[in-house]
């Protein structure tokens, strides 16, 4: 029971984030049409810009970083991610956009996100870096891990899960109760006619990009100081977050938050439950969970998914 | 004994074929020889300072971006996933060398192995969109990185399973035989890959990739064409790494993951996608952006291993961002001929058998609307009917209720007596039920002539890719009858003169006779317009009323929704009314001008 | 005298020294820690053998960086590359060396493995020109195993899912595959996974008294981690792995979850004594620096990790430069490859370093020690008979 209660736990913070990630994949689905590929990427970009800022490319440790430092490296860090992410839509997306061309968006995203990728690894080449935590979780608990029977988990784990909630919260609000958000949702359903009604398009939707990458970075700052973070994390990230979103059809926000969550409670179970004999081992936990969505994806395709025979 | 008259047909079509490859050779063919033989020489007269096993790896790697530049050119799925299939081929192979296959056997099937791991892939995105292929693709590159992770007996571990070289055909694998192989193996790739884009295999994919609709509404079956293409080029990817991982020496799972797929992807975009050569200049531009990305890195003092990826791709977004479609495009436009070639206008288009189709009762609803209700009609062998009504009446909804796209909530569409709910779109074009749609819907990318073969390939009994590979006497005999008939259906509407122009360049009246023409190519029987007088002004008009009275004449059932009632007083046999989805009024065209519920409905200022 | 400076003239010019490039083929992108150990063990031992008389002139050698980035393919284009420039020796991390050697086989160019330990690599017979001079995965396996065992510990054996992980399973089910009595459960543990209680949690539950973790440095702090903060006091063991500054930076938090850390490694100091490895350390430091760990002690010192295995690659190319002495040269490769069977030098730290005609592993199999981490330093254990008379090399200041 309590081994349930720990890949509950450590899935659904994982997975939370992997649903930030596949809100921000459907959202500018819904509004271009695009997949973003670049998007984990961009998120990753605003991890190791956070860290440069905080600590710089030397060993660092989770308590080396003063507060307000990281604050700073945190802003830094989101704001690069932003203007990462809207800069790729005005760049790499939208000229395709213009001229049609579906073959112009996907090397356009591709090419960023791996520029993004080589970008980190030439300033952070190991395959596991340090990401310092402000906030002091150690004081609570043991060092940080609270204990219920046997099992134990961190207590930043109910804390990134918490933050990633709040996050999809705000999204929601911002979509639903903003001009801005309205605006999204106008462009979304009928994109000629929220021109004509003057709805500043280009810019509304190059800040969705943007806010997608940093909502996403968000998100995964709060998750990295739980493990080793590397210039993957954000490209992985993107990955997960683009099958959760496929799951659900690039649905509204709450369905892609959802999706994210089952698959990382997916992860987590495939890694660490052992039935009896049958244990699949933590080698699976990445290539079954997606395995699943391809499959699931060619047996039942969205409707979305088929070309326009009309 | 009996053999000989066999032996004499084989003889025949071999001197008709070599006749038929002397007329096709030309200066380009002399250029790209010249291309070839130059670049076989190359390991012999380069300094050795040169990296032989560089340019073989760079021509396995030209190998599979051919076979991804067909994907994605000709079919028009934009794969992320050749990678993937590189290495799945250079896994099979990396096996079976160990287990003592011989070097060839084992690329081979390694590439058979990649390619039904095309087929699998492929069976999922063929019907896609553009954008869910990607996505799939991309996800599948993925996978297939986990899995390898997941599966270290696949790769050997971290270690890398290691692959001995061995004997190629008798010959020591050394990095030139590697390249003249992989040369050998780029050439025969591109001279396939021109045969196929030409064929009518190709003209369909083509098609059915710049408008889907229109490619289905004459008849083409695109999943399955596309199929073909996808695991082919996922086979041809994996030959390319069965073989390069005989030159590697050993199979390293991080060769094969998703910056594989992007640098494939890539030298397409670069090079050009829907061009042969296109890819191979790609690929060589991506070589010499490594190189360069290598010097940068000695002068710096950086890693060469991570510079190359930024500087590339930093590369890629700065062509992207200029807009060009791709080098060999770009440089094709500048020297390009406007090359007329004799044109045999001999063929007529055969007379359509009888047919009729019969509608009634029919009922649409469309949630609260009602788009249709209880419309009935009847359409004859040599006659035009013009369906017409104000905007909104349902007339668009009726056509596409006979065509059969939209199965009625109500009533029946018969085919000569026998009901229509059942069949695909393909089958019914076989029957020779054909539509063409409101818009502007030609192909715009294939010329005029390409544009008519598509719906005069319908037919074809021998235009599988693979005869068209291998030019067959049967398929060429068959290639250059269906070209006859789409010339002659050209030449129906008047567009004989316009063959070579590319359908984007021709006017928009142009492109709507072009539209009939294709539709006439598959030799309808009944053929449903779907306002064809849209933007024609009087000559065109005349133009127009003067084909629609010689296919009626010829045989043809028309059924044309228009709004143009001087054009429809002209040719009509019979007008159907529609307004607000009922019929008003049918008859001769002074019977409806006369029926005063019509004249107070919808009339107005117009009078027929 | 003008007579005799002619002559010394004359004679001067053919004394031209010949430099001979060593390639070192190392993760210098990827695990740049490795990757410059190795290469700059290399540099240190170049310029300490000098100029190298020989029958067929004088030598110099110089180390020429090849990133192999962990991957094989290209350490095996590596090795190509190194084939073709007639470079004169390849020292190498040990990626993708099953597939390379037979390369450098074919040129008759040495390939001396300085830090993966995997026993299939290096094999005397079939592969006449690959060495090794590190410790080995089968001596750390048995010693592991003659050390735990009669402690009467129940031994949970974890390991990760990267290449070092699985190379450790395998012998570990060797070096305890007698002793299944010793063994609580065996656990593979993902090393992309954040959190590691679960896995952590079978072992404790399969009645663990000891951890043994082979694997990637991430992964032995996260087991760390996992197993500390639930309260669980677990004495844990671990390959060289162990001692990656990597570890200690992860738990710089938690110095009190280090402390007891076990780990096996190569014996740095010599029987004899510490002063030569003293010597190395400090030529080391003069050259490049102090190696950061980046964590400090309890007092507030900064803490240094010792050059351990820049001392492997630095003798290779000591044995290198006695064997181009007796081979008399490199004009005749072969015989260089045979000279590097027939000579031993003395190690940086005061040891014997050789190879045999049957015998490519410069580093004896059971000359590993095992040494504790107590505030962020480790010294040699007490209760093994080889670690208890080494001293405790300093790591501070």
């Amino acid at each position: 029971m309590q081994f349930l209660l720990q890949v509950v736990v450590s899935g659904l913070a994982a997975g939370l984030v992997y649903g930030l990630v596949a809100v921000g994949h459907s959202l500018v689905f819904r509004l271009t049409g695009t997949v973003y590929l670049a998007l984990g990427d961009v998120i990753g970009l605003g991890i190791f810009t956070t860290l440069l800022v905080a600590a710089g490319t030397g060993p660092v440790t989770q308590t080396s970083v003063a507060t307000g430092r990281f604050l700073l490296a945190l802003a830094v860090g989101v704001l690069v991610c932003v203007a990462a992410g809207a800069g790729g839509y005005l760049f790499a997306v939208q000229p395709f956009l213009q001229r049609g061309s579906t073959l112009g968006w996907v090397g356009g995203t591709l090419a960023l996100a791996f520029a993004i990728h080589a970008a980190i690894e030439s300033f952070f080449p190991r395959s596991g870096y340090v990401f310092p935590d402000p906030i002091p979780f150690r004081r609570i608990g043991e060092a940080g891990f609270v204990a219920a029977g046997d099992a134990s988990f961190q207590v930043r784990t109910i804390y990134v899960g918490g933050v990633a909630l709040v996050l999809a919260a705000l999204s929601a609000w911002a979509i639903n109760r903003t001009r801005s958000g309205r605006g999204l949702q106008a462009i979304a359903s009928e994109r000629e006619g929220a021109l004509v009604v003057g709805v500043p398009v280009e810019r509304l939707v190059a800040l969705a990009f943007g806010l997608a990458g940093g909502v996403g970075a968000l998100a995964a700052i709060t998750a990295a100081p739980s493990a080793p973070v590397s210039a993957d994390t954000g490209t992985l990230l993107g990955v997960k977050g683009l099958a959760a979103a496929l799951l659900v059809r690039f649905g509204p926000a709450w369905l892609a938050l959802a999706a994210g969550a089952a698959y990382g409670l997916l992860e987590a179970a495939i890694a660490n439950v052992s039935l009896g004999d049958l244990e699949l081992g933590p080698e699976y936990s990445a290539a079954i969970p997606l395995a699943l969505v391809l499959l699931l994806l060619a047996i039942r395709p969205p409707r979305e998914a088929f070309e326009d025979l009309e | 004994m009996s053999a000989l008259p066999a032996f004499t047909r084989t003889g025949a079509a071999v001197r008709e074929a070599g006749r038929d490859a002397r007329l096709a050779w030309g200066p380009g063919a002399w250029l790209a020889l010249a291309a070839f033989a130059l670049a076989a020489l190359a390991p012999f007269v380069l300094p050795s300072s040169v990296r032989l096993d560089g340019l073989a790896q760079t021509a396995y790697l030209a190998l599979a971006a051919v076979g991804l530049g067909f994907a994605v050119g000709i079919g028009g799925m934009p794969s992320v996933a050749q990678g993937a299939f590189v290495g799945v081929g250079a896994v099979a192979a990396g096996h079976l060398i160990g287990s003592g296959v011989p070097p060839l056997l084992a690329a081979l099937v390694g590439a058979l192995t990649a390619g039904c791991g095309g087929v699998l892939v492929g069976a999922a995105v063929v019907r896609f969109r553009p954008v869910f292929v990607v996505a799939a693709t991309w996800l599948a590159t993925w996978l297939f990185a986990f899995t390898l992770e997941a599966l270290p007996s696949l790769t050997g571990g971290a270690r890398g399973l290691t692959v001995a070289p061995g004997k190629i055909a008798r010959l020591e694998p050394t990095a030139t035989l590697h390249y003249e192989l992989a040369l050998g193996l780029v050439a025969v790739a591109l001279l396939a890959y021109r045969a196929l884009a030409g064929s009518s295999f190709g003209v369909r994919l083509r098609a059915a990739g710049q408008r889907p609709a229109a490619a289905v509404a004459l008849g083409v079956e695109a999943p399955r064409l596309r199929l073909a293409a996808f695991a082919g080029a996922a086979a041809v990817g994996g030959l390319a790494g069965g073989l390069a991982v005989q030159l590697d020496g050993v199979v390293d799972p991080e060769a094969y993951d998703a910056f594989l797929s992007f640098t494939l992807l890539v030298a397409v975009l670069i090079g050009g996608a829907a061009t042969a050569l296109g890819p191979v200049v790609g690929v060589l531009a991506v070589a010499a952006l490594s190189l360069a990305a290598d010097v940068l890195a000695r002068l710096t003092g950086a890693e060469s291993a991570r510079f190359g990826p930024m500087l590339a791709a930093l590369l890629v977004l700065s062509v992207l961002a200029t807009g060009s479609e791709g080098i060999v495009p770009a440089v094709a436009r500048r020297i390009r001929r406007a090359g007329r070639q004799e044109r045999d206008h001999g063929m007529e288009l055969r007379r359509p058998d009888a047919a009729t189709l019969t509608a009634g009762g029919l009922h649409k609803r469309f949630g609260e609307l009602v788009a249709v209700r209880d419309v009935a009609l009847d359409l004859r062998s040599s006659s035009v009917t013009a369906l017409i009504g104000p905007n909104g009446s349902g007339k668009t909804t009726v056509l596409r209720l006979l065509a059969g796209t939209l199965p009625p909530d109500e009533g029946s569409v018969e085919f000569d007596g026998r009901p229509l709910t059942a069949a695909s779109a393909g089958d019914r074009v076989e029957l020779g039920l054909v539509r063409t749609l409101q818009s502007n819907a030609v192909f715009p990318a294939l010329t005029a002539l390409e544009n008519a073969l598509v719906g005069a390939s319908l037919r074809r009994r021998y235009g599988g890719a693979l005869r068209a590979l291998l030019a067959t006497p049967k398929a060429r005999a068959e290639a250059r009858e269906t070209t006859a008939r789409a010339q002659a259906a050209l030449a129906a509407v008047g567009l004989q003169e316009r063959a070579d122009i590319v359908a984007q360049e021709l006017t928009g009246s142009e492109q709507r006779l072009l539209m009939i023409a294709s539709a006439l190519a598959t030799r309808p029987r009944i053929l449903l317009l779907d306002e064809p007088s849209a933007g024609a002004s009087g000559a065109e008009l005349q133009r127009l009323a003067a084909i629609l009275e010689r296919l009626s004449a010829e045989g043809l059932a028309v059924l044309a929704v228009e709004h143009n009632l001087r054009l429809v007083r002209t040719v009509a046999d019979e007008i159907v009314v529609l307004h607000a989805g009922t019929m008003l009024a049918s008859g001769t065209p002074e019977q409806v001008a006369g029926d005063p519920a019509v004249r107070a409905a919808y009339l107005g200022r117009q009078s027929l | 005298m003008a007579l005799s400076l002619l002559a010394g003239c004359a004679g001067g010019d053919d004394d031209a020294v010949k430099t001979l490039t060593i390639a070192v083929n190392a993760p210098f992108s990827r695990n740049p820690y490795v990757g410059e150990t190795i290469a700059r063990g290399v540099e240190l031992g170049a310029s300490r053998a000098g100029v190298i008389d020989t029958k067929d002139g004088r030598y110099r050698l110089e180390a020429r960086r090849l990133d192999n980035a962990l991957s094989p393919r290209r350490a095996v284009r590596n090795v190509r590359r190194a084939v073709t420039d007639d470079l004169v020796a390849i020292v190498d991390e040990g990626t993708g060396v099953d597939a390379s050697w037979r390369l450098a086989e074919g040129a008759d160019i040495p390939l001396a493995v300085t830090y993966q330990g995997g026993v299939g690599l290096v094999d005397a017979d079939e592969r006449p020109n690959v060495f090794r001079i590190a410790p080995n995965d089968r001596g750390i396996g048995y010693r592991l195993a003659e050390y735990l065992i009669p402690k009467g510990l129940k031994v949970a054996l974890l390991t990760d899912d990267t290449g070092y992980g699985q190379e450790g399973r395998a012998m570990l089910a060797r070096t305890f595959g007698q002793n299944p009595e010793a063994v609580a459960t065996r656990v593979r543990v993902p090393a992309a996974a954040p959190d590691l209680a679960p896995q952590v949690l079978k072992a404790r539950r399969a009645g663990a008294t000891a951890l043994l973790v082979w694997a990637q440095p991430a992964t032995i702090a996260k087991v760390l981690t996992a197993a500390r903060s639930s309260g669980w006091e677990v004495p844990v063991y671990t390959p060289p792995s162990g001692a990656d500054p990597l570890v200690r930076q992860q738990l710089a938090d938690n110095p009190g979850w280090v402390d007891g850390l076990t780990f096996a490694s190569g014996r740095m100091t010599a029987e004899l004594g510490p002063e030569a490895w003293y010597a190395f350390q400090s030529a080391f430091v003069a050259r490049y620096g102090p190696d950061r760990v980046g964590v400090r002690t309890s007092n507030g010192d900064e803490v240094f990790q010792p050059p351990e295995y820049a001392m492997y690659s630095y003798d290779f190319v000591s044995v290198l430069a006695a064997a181009l002495k007796e081979a008399g040269g490199a004009e005749d490769r072969s015989k260089l490859l045979d000279a590097l069977e027939e000579v031993t030098v003395e190690g940086a730290n005061g040891d014997e370093r050789g190879f045999t005609i049957h015998n490519h592993e410069g580093v004896v199999d059971d000359d590993v020690y095992f040494a504790r981490f107590d505030d962020m330093t480790f010294a040699p254990v007490k209760d093994d008979a080889l670690s208890s008379t080494l001293p405790t090399i300093s790591q501070i200041g």
